[in-house]
This record gives structure tokens, sequence and C-alpha cells, in this order.
């Protein structure tokens, strides 16, 4: 067992209190932070730790900071994207729940290197519980001057603001974020310009996944070198949480270093396939990322090998699928949740994701017809790419590795006109 | 100036233009729905995807800023994909009831599909159906055509500036919709139908009136008030089917006000004067009612009373007939007294967001009589003072109602002569009154309230015997020995640019479409 840095308060409930923070070294990182260091070497520091975006892209953080540009007049915004709502992906509502301060600090280092004094958390509207432990956590870090006006004695103002998002996948999505904080529709924007430059109110924005904002005040107590040594190579450094679901026998949310082998996470730590069944399909990176069969899981669960496999880390939710599963009803479900949640503003996603479903439905509950493989691939490669905002490569993607990855199978439900397992 | 290569062909254009921009500027058609000049980029159509060299996806030429150096294609097999899949994705719930829809032919999924797509749909599944709706006031929302461009949305937000019109639900479902409790009754929603790319919104003015096709366009300016915003007007077999905007970015960019776009209809039921005629007497013709005119001018003249005869000329009139009753009255006949007949403002003017303007002043050619009379007074308080006793007057407005007042200051006048489209008060109130043409059946020019002189063109016949009062005004002329060789109006504008200073070098087969500014 590797040492814990985000799981390590499983079991105690008081882990979210500023008590217990404070009681084992939290916003020690913070106070150090804003009473002594200059923003640019905040970002110079994150850049040297090699912590990438842990919302699924993988963008590197201290560039993605680096971007703001510093002689703007206007004011600029940190956004914490807490809209955790990818399937299988359950790591950010931990954080919140049981580890705001983490958060928080975590914000507050983000927040000064950018040079913001305001900062939203936009928290998935059914993360009720969620919202109102930040709640508090902002009061009580406002109460020890740890967040609020002159910080900890410095110049610095910080205020902190939870809005609730109204229950959209979309709104995960950044743009899509900023135009709902806005109180708009949750339509993504085109890009460029991006965030950074033109976000939220106009203004320049950095927004973060909770797990990345969540890393920096390990960056900041322990350095940047500490935090690059951790994982397999210098492009995937840190800890990392992974979300594991399906047929394993131990599901749950698991933290390791960056780069896990999947294999070992599915067989040694999960416990394996429940029921001693085969293993037939991995999802790695949350229900987007294209699938693995079971002879591809012999991978590290980093960025690049995840790419070379086939796939992606994306937000490390995987998703296990024994040799019971049927792939076409698996791939019928994942694209019935993109066709509800496609915002509709665009043309592929909007009719496409639909169209998909209709196809896959008839694949599945009878009235298949051969051609309706090639035709599924065609949909899926009319929207991959083509759209405003990456939700139509998310449901373009899983469909066209579903029907490369399994033919078989959606041929012979193609043939039978149904899925064989359905009588 | 960024320098750019667009299927081969390089192009040199203004920084911050867009590649779709640069590309229909010079000739290379990229298809779009949600793209337009007026209203700010939604990007949402993914019709106008071009390939541009070194770029892994497809880019969207509506948002896509030239940059110097940049490769596009327009027309590799990639975009052509793209541009199929676009067309198959909007058309497989498409009700393809082109038949009976009054878009057809001037549908942009109608002419792409037929550039650009294919003949035939892998759709199996059932269509997603949604019955028509009516958004209240003259615009019906024919849900299952919409690609959901967002045109219209955009519209009232950006060119109105008063939201009227959202896109309700989401995915799948989304669906143009109106704020509720509200009706589409806006002055300026007649324009979200003419911007519709396809035929989601139609106007019920219109509907199932006539197939596009054979409506001829002839060129017009809206007489609804001083704006003189630039006009279609549409018609056939002698009869206007609607009206259109007429794109002119010096006075009304692409838009008209409903006042304007359904004006025809005040004109369509009119009580109109086919023949000249004396009060209370069977009608007379056209020369014996010139005849008569030239006798009582006869007299005035011997009798020296020829300053007590007035002329007045009229705001709704043209440029052309308000000159002829000016060179014959005043210049020819040495008449001093010049009124205008034009009507008091109507509240305020109405500003929108983008400045499109509906003017309070609700005639249409103020200014041009104004220039061509000359130092003029207004036709009332000119009667008020009681001195003229014989008056030339010039009508033109449709529906004008007297006041008791008014009509009492044109009884008391020894000889009234009127020249009017419609048997209204003034007619009644005259001695004499002779017909002339209606809006849409002269050719002529107007000034708009900018100064800015516009031309239209005749787009109906007149009812027999009824003529420009600049014509009958001429026959006038050579009777009483002031011959002016006019057959067209275009023979008086040239008259007139000889001689008066505000249109001097001016020439009426050169006026520019969107017409010239006068200093």
């Amino acid at each position: 067992m590797s040492e814990k840095y985000f799981l390590h308060n499983i079991g105690k409930p008081e882990s979210k209190s500023l008590a217990f923070y404070l009681a084992n070294q939290g916003y020690s990182a913070w106070e150090k932070v804003v009473r002594q260091w200059q923003p640019a070497d905040v970002i110079d520091e994150v850049k040297k730790s090699g912590l990438r975006g842990r919302g699924g892209a993988g963008f590197p953080t201290g560039m993605k900071w680096s971007f703001v540009p510093r002689d703007s007049e206007k004011p600029k915004y940190l956004v914490c994207n807490a809209d955790e709502s990818e399937p299988g992906t359950f790591k950010d509502r931990y954080l919140v729940e049981h580890e705001p301060h983490m958060l928080l600090e975590g914000i507050a280092i983000a927040s000064f290197a950018i040079n913001a004094h305001s900062a939203y958390i936009y928290i998935r509207g059914e993360f009720a519980h969620g919202a109102q432990v930040l709640e508090e956590a902002i009061a009580e870090a406002e109460a020890k001057n740890l967040l609020g006006k002159k910080i900890l004695g410095s110049s610095y103002d910080l205020q902190v603001t939870v809005h609730r998002g109204a229950g959209a996948y979309i709104c995960g999505e950044e743009t899509g974020l900023l135009e709902s904080l806005e109180g708009k529709r949750g339509w993504p924007r085109l890009k460029p310009p991006f965030p950074a430059v033109v976000g939220a109110f106009k203004s320049p924005t950095v927004v973060n996944n909770v797990e990345t904002l969540a890393n920096l005040p390990l960056i900041f107590t322990r350095g940047a070198e500490w935090f690059a040594a951790i994982g397999p190579n210098p492009k995937n450094t840190g800890p990392k949480l992974y979300c594991v679901s399906g047929h394993v026998n131990r599901p749950g949310l698991y933290e390791f270093p960056m780069g896990k082998n999947l294999k070992e996470l599915i067989y040694e730590e999960c416990g394996g396939i429940r029921g001693g069944k085969k293993l037939k399909a991995v999802i790695p990176g949350g229900s987007s990322v294209p699938v693995l069969r079971a002879d591809q899981i012999d991978v590290s669960m980093d960025y690049e090998a995840l790419a070379e496999a086939g796939s992606m880390l994306g937000s490390a939710g995987v998703i296990v699928m024994d040799e019971d599963a049927c792939m076409v009803n698996a791939l019928y479900n994942l694209e019935r949740f993109y066709a509800h949640e496609s915002c509709g503003q665009c043309t592929p996603c909007r009719e496409g994701t639909t169209w998909m479903v209709k196809i896959l439905k008839r694949l599945e509950m009878g009235g298949g017809r051969p051609e309706d493989l090639p035709l599924l691939e065609d949909i899926a490669r009319h929207i991959n790419f083509r759209t405003i905002c990456p939700l139509g490569d998310a449901a373009a993607m899983p469909a066209a590795s579903f029907l490369k990855q399994f033919r078989d199978e959606f041929a012979a439900h193609a043939e039978l006109g149904r899925c064989p397992q359905r009588r | 100036m960024p320098t750019f290569k667009i299927d081969g062909k390089e192009i040199t254009v203004d920084a911050g233009t867009t590649i779709l921009k640069a590309a229909l500027a010079h000739g290379i058609e990229i298809p779009h729905y949600c793209y337009h000049p007026a209203l700010t980029i939604a990007g949402s159509c993914r019709m106008c995807l071009v390939e541009l060299e070194g770029s892994p996806k497809l880019v969207l030429s509506c948002a896509t800023e030239v940059k110097d150096g940049m490769v596009v294609h327009t027309r590799t097999e990639q975009v052509r994909d793209a541009r199929r899949s676009m067309l198959e994705f909007f058309l497989i719930n498409h009700p393809l009831d082109c038949p009976v829809c009054d878009k057809a032919g001037e549908c942009l999924l109608q002419d792409y599909t037929f550039k650009y797509g294919s003949s035939h749909s892998r759709m199996v599944e059932e269509k997603r159906v949604r019955p028509p709706k009516d958004l209240g006031g003259s615009i019906l929302l024919y849900r299952n055509r919409c690609v959901l461009c967002t045109r219209c949305v955009r519209f009232f937000e950006d060119v109105v500036g008063e939201p009227y019109l959202i896109v309700e639900n989401r995915g799948y479902h989304s669906d143009i919709s109106i704020f509720p409790g509200r009706g589409l009754t806006h002055k300026m929603s007649g324009n979200v139908v003419e911007i519709c790319p396809v035929g989601c919104l139609i106007d019920k003015d219109f509907l199932f009136n006539a197939r596009v096709w054979n409506l001829q366009r002839t060129r017009s300016i809206c007489p609804g008030c001083s704006s003189g915003c630039n006009i279609y007007l549409e018609h056939k077999e002698n009869k206007i089917y609607r009206i259109r905007s007429r794109e002119n970015q010096e006075v009304n960019r692409e838009w008209i006000c409903d006042d304007g776009r359904y004006i025809y209809h005040a004109f369509e039921d009119l009580d109109r004067l086919t023949a000249p005629r004396a009060e209370k007497e069977a009608p007379l013709t056209q020369a014996a009612a010139l005849q008569a005119i030239a006798g009582h001018i006869g007299r005035l003249q011997q009798e020296g009373r020829l300053n007590e005869a007035a002329l007045c000329g009229s705001a709704w009139a043209t440029v052309e007939d308000n000159y002829m009753l000016r060179r014959l009255f005043a210049d020819g006949l040495g008449i001093r007294t010049v009124l205008l007949n034009a009507p008091a403002p109507e509240g305020e003017d109405v500003v929108y967001k983008s400045g499109f303007t509906v003017r309070a002043d609700k005639s249409p050619n103020r200014r041009g009589a104004e220039l061509v009379l000359g130092s003029s007074r207004e036709l009332w308080q000119g009667l008020r003072e009681g001195k003229i006793r014989t008056l030339f007057l010039l009508g033109g407005g449709a529906g004008l109602q007297l006041t008791g007042e008014q009509k009492e200051l044109l009884d008391g006048l020894e000889l009234l002569v009127v020249w009017d489209v419609a048997a209204g008060d003034l007619v009644r109130s005259a001695d004499l009154a002779l017909p002339m043409t209606s809006f849409a059946e002269e050719e002529g020019t107007f000034v708009n309230v900018q100064g800015r002189l516009q031309r239209m063109h005749a787009a109906l016949q007149p009812p027999a015997g009824i003529k420009p009062a600049w014509s009958s005004l001429a026959g006038l002329a050579a009777l009483l020995q002031q011959p002016v060789t006019a057959v067209t109006a275009a023979d008086i504008f040239n008259d007139l640019a000889g001689r008066l200073p505000a249109f001097a070098g001016l020439s009426y087969f050169k006026l520019a479409e969107v017409g010239v500014q006068l200093s």
C-alpha cells in the first residue's frame, strides 16, 4: 500500500472540520504562499510539479494559469469545476464532502497565482450535501481569516462563492459551466477565445477541477520536486484518485500514484471480477473514453500509455464489465445518457446522439439490421470533431470503439435482429 | 491586411475578416444557416466547416478569422462529407413537406440539399413530430421544419434589443419558443420570417397565398414613415402578395417594420377616385376637368386676383408630383403662396438597439417636398389667415381624415382643386377633384428624413384612366401655354435636376439602387 494524501482520513467524519484540518498542518501551504510567495513563482512551482488537470483533458495546470493575461485591467476569476457528472466518476464528490478545506486551500493558492479575488465553486446540483459542507467550510475559513479580506495579515483578498448547478452534464464542460454561472442557458461557447482570456463575465478565468486544486496544498508543503517524483514519468506526476465501478468484487474509490497498472487495479486492489466471471471490457476513464478489451488492460494508467492503448485516462472512472455484459446494451445505455444530456445547440450532437439511440434500441430490442452497423459508424464519425464542445466527441468515441472492439457481438445482434441474451 | 489562399485563389482581406465573409465576398459559396451578417456569431449549424491546412479538425469558417498565409479548402472530400452529413442530420426529422411549404423556392434547406445533400434518407425510425405553434401576431412556427439556427432568437436580442424568442427544452427536444405569456406582436416580428433560412417561421399574411417563384419583385420605398426603408414589392397579376425588406446599409440595413410590411393592405380597399369629379356632380372627363381649372385660372388672371391663389404640395406625393405643381403654379403662373400638406408627428421616433428607427413622421417625402417647394408653410396655418381664396392641393395620404375646423377652412375657399388617390375627406371638400396613382403604381423618387434621395419602381397597373399627378399637371400646363415635354417620371426628374440646386447634377437613370445622399 502506498501512502495516501487524499483518502487518509476515510472513516473520520471530523475530517471536514477546520479544527481537524488545521491540527494536521492544513492551510500551512496557503499561509506560506500568501505571506511569502509571488504569483509568478507559484505558477512556476506548479509548472515544475508537472501537475496536469484531473478533469479529463489532462492539460498542464501551470501552463493553463500562465495564459491569463497579466496586464488585463479586468478582474480575474478562478472557477472550481465541481460539476462531476461523468458516468463512472465519483472522486470529486468525496473530496468536496470529506476534505473541503483541502479544496479551499487549493482554490486559495490558485486564485493567488492568477491574481483573482473572486473564486466560484460550481457544484453539481445533485450534490446538495457537498454544497452545504462547502458553505460551512468557507464560513469557518473566513472566521479564521484564511479567506476573506486581508488574509492572514497580507494585502490579499479572496471571496469564495458556492454556485449550485441545476442538473446538466453539459455544465461540466468549462464554457457551458461559465454560461450557467452567469445565469444563462448552459450552452458551450465557441473557442477561441478560451476562458483564460474571455471567461466568466467576459473576464480572464481559470477553470480547474476539484482534484486538480486539491493537489496544490501538497505541492506547496512538500515541494514541486517531491510531487514530480511521484508517478511513472515526468509527464504523469503526483497522486491520483481512481474510481472503480462495475463487475468487480470491491468497487470504490482508490488512491495510488499516477500510472497505476489497470490490470493490477482490477485484479489485486479490487479483488478481481465478481463471481469468478471472466472480464470482457473496461472503460478506463469515464464513460466518454474508448473501451478496452480484456486483453488490453495491462497498461499504466497515465495519459500517454492509455492513449497508446487506444483510450484515454479521462477522469479515471474505471467501468468494468464481465463476460455477461451485453456490449450493445451497454452502448445503448451510454448513448441514452449522451442523447439526454446533449444541450441541443449544434446539429451533429443534437440529432446524431438520439438517432444512434434509436438504432441501438432496435439492435437490442428487435428490428436490428446488418446495415445498422456501418450506419452507426457513419453517425459517430459525422459527430466526432464536428461539434462546438467535446460532448459530441464523448458520445461518438464510445460508439466507434464499441463497434470496433466488439464487432462480432454487434454483428450477431444485427443478424438476429435483437440481443441473443433476450428472449 | 492578411492574405490567404482559398481554393487556390489568393485573397487579401481586412484584418478581422472571417473565412466565410471573405469567401462570400469573392464568390465562393460556403453553405450556412446560423450565420447572418447582422447577427452575433452562433457557430451552431456546423454547415460552414472548411478545411484549414495544419488544423487537425475542420474549422468553422464563420468564426475563424483569416490569418496571413492560411490555406483553406472548401471543396475537398472531407468538407463535402461534413456538409452531406450535416444535411442528413437536418433532414432525418424534417417532414419534407415542401409542396405545401411557403418557403419552398427560397429555402436554404432545399437549395443546399440539392447542391450538397443526399437524395435519400437512411433513417427508418419514426420522425420527431411537433405540431405547428401560433406565436401570436402574424407568425406561425412550423416546428418540424426548424434547423435551430437561432437567427430569430438572436434577431430580437441583437437587432431589436428586446428578447422575445427563446430555445426551450434541451438536446433533441430543443425547440424555438416565445417567452411565456407573450405574443409575437412586436413591430419588428415579420423580419424573423425573412431571416428564417427554412420554412419554420411563416407569415400568416402570406400563408398558402402564392408560390414564391411565381411572384415578380419590384424595388420600391416604403411609404409608411420618413425612414424610407428599401423594400421589394412582390406581386403577380396586378396584386401585391407580400413586402420584403431590401438591403440598404445606409438606411434600413436588412430590416423593415411590420407597419411597412403590411402597408399594402391599406391601399387594397381604398375607395379610389377613378375619374375627375366636380362637387356633387357626375364624373367629368380629364379634358373637361383640366379645361375647368384653366378657365378659373384665366378669370383670376383677368381680375388680377392670382395673389389670392395658393399651391399646396404633399409629403406623401413624389418629388416629381411636387415639382410639377411648383413648376406650373409657382414658376409658371407666379403664384407666391406655397403650402405643404404633411401629417403631424405621431408620438416619438422608435429606435431599436441596432439603430433601426420607426419615425414619428408618417409621411415618406416631407424632405423631398420641402426641397422641391422651397420655403413653404403648413397647410392649415396658411388657410387660417383667410387670405387664400383658391387652392391647388396635392393629397396622397391614404385614409387622411379632416377635423371639423379643417373642413370649414376648406369649405370657405372659393375654389379647391385636389389631386388625390382616394375619395376621402379632401376629395369630399373639393370643388374639383382629379385622380392620381397610388402606392406601387407610380415610379418616382422620395427623399427620406436623412436627406437620401431614393427611387421606386412601379409594380402595379393603375386602374384605367388614372395617371400620376405630375401627368395631369403637365396636361394642365399645356393648356396654360406652359408646355413641359414629359412622358415619364424620368423626364420630370431630369427637368428638375436642371433647375433645383438641391438636385443639381443628378440624372434619374443614374440613381443607384441604394439612393443618393443629397448634400
